[in-house]
């Protein structure tokens, strides 16, 4: 928990408590899926900033925690939908999606990735191959994973076909584990 | 002469021509190096995408929560200042104060209410025609602009039917490849500028 001595004049102060509980969380939610930590830092912001307006109800909630996640992962989403469409024309132009059927996993894993590398340096490794996902692996994995949310909300939320989800979660496994394994044990042969 | 073929002759003559191939002969190491992707395989079997699952939950679900930024807090907070000094009309419906929502939703029915009144009036009193000219003699100055308009357009078309053909459709021909130059520009930036970061 942080201790920063910032106080505010409007905001009541057990709001600022408020806010060090869940920062992190809040954070982490949108730093997976956004995969860039400025960015990220003013998606926790606008979290914050909706949820001082509803303070209120918040205050005494059990459930605020799942709001401020829900919030974060809807935000983050609409954040890379806007930045994606704003791309996409030149996007489109230079790479091709990789729609198709489900294809077998042909790489022997590990049991684990990391054989004999400190867990900060092992979780170090972890995130940093996340952020390497392309948006359209790495959201839907992020939702699948950390959300626990179903292939169809996934689907839903995304806007895009089911068979799709599968496949970007599939590639997107597969992608993580070959960064994973290169990171982590170099020595491990593998092949797609 | 030659005689031209059916697409049924065509079809076995090709047919016959494969299959009369003979085996060609695998490349020198070939059994080696097949034999050493079996025995790699058996050693370590290929990942079924059900285990790839298993594997990768449990090392994300493994990872705490990132630290928030030390920063967060205190540009949270500052927003929220800053929201505070902000007068209710800069800011959306919603933040207006209830009473002055009540206001404005009472005299917005009345305005709508005497729009709807004044034009029923209108259309069915002998003060109709009298209207209508006092509107035309408002809006003369969109006859003017069309007139200027229509002035312009001839100009630029007289102008157009003057330029050679030859000048003309060159210089199309350039637009579209300075269109496409800098289409492919853009995109090469994006590919190796923004996707890499």
């Amino acid at each position: 928990m942080h201790t920063t001595p910032t106080q505010s004049v409007t905001a009541p102060p057990d709001f600022t408590t408020f806010m060090r509980n869940y920062q992190d969380m809040v954070y982490s939610t949108a730093v997976r899926l956004i995969g860039n930590e400025t960015q990220s830092e003013d998606i926790a912001q606008d979290v914050f900033i909706k949820a001082h307006e509803h303070f209120d109800n918040l205050r005494t909630s059990p459930t605020a925690g799942g709001w401020l996640k829900t919030v974060a992962t809807n935000l983050s989403i609409n954040h890379i939908q806007r930045y994606k469409k704003r791309w996409s024309f030149f996007s489109d132009l230079v790479h091709r999606d990789d729609e198709g059927g489900e294809k077998e996993v042909e790489f022997a894993a590990p049991d684990t990735f990391f054989g004999g590398v400190d867990s900060s340096e092992r979780r170090e490794w972890i995130e940093r191959a996340l952020e390497k996902l392309p948006d359209h692996q790495r959201v839907p994995l992020v939702l699948y994973h950390f959300e626990d949310l179903p292939y169809e909300d996934i689907a839903r939320k995304t806007g895009v076909s089911l068979s799709k989800v599968k496949t970007d979660i599939l590639r997107g496994r597969e992608a993580l584990a070959k960064i994973l394994l290169r990171s982590g044990a170099s020595h491990e042969q593998f092949t797609t | 002469m030659n005689k031209k073929m059916t697409p049924e002759e065509l079809e076995n003559f090709i047919h016959r021509e494969l299959r009369a191939l003979p085996l060609r002969q695998a490349p020198a190491g070939f059994e080696a190096r097949l034999q050493a992707a079996v025995e790699a395989r058996a050693v370590r079997p290929a990942t079924s995408p059900e285990r790839l699952e298993q594997l990768i939950h449990r090392e994300l679900r493994t990872l705490p929560s990132r630290r928030a930024p030390s920063t967060l807090e205190a540009r949270v907070l500052a927003e929220i200042e800053r929201r505070a000094t902000v007068a209710w009309y800069h800011k959306s419906w919603s933040y207006w104060p209830a009473p002055v929502r009540s206001a404005f939703v009472a005299v917005g029915a009345t305005v709508a209410a005497a729009a709807v009144v004044a034009f029923y009036r209108l259309s069915q009193g002998a003060a109709a025609s009298a209207v209508t000219q006092e509107v035309a003699t408002g809006l003369g100055w969109v006859s003017r602009l069309m007139a200027a308009g229509s002035w312009t357009v001839n100009f630029a078309s007289q102008q157009l039917a003057a330029i050679p053909p030859l000048w003309l459709y060159g210089g199309l021909a350039f637009l579209a490849a300075m269109y496409a130059t800098f289409v492919g520009l853009g995109a090469t930036a994006y590919r190796y500028l923004y996707r890499n970061n």
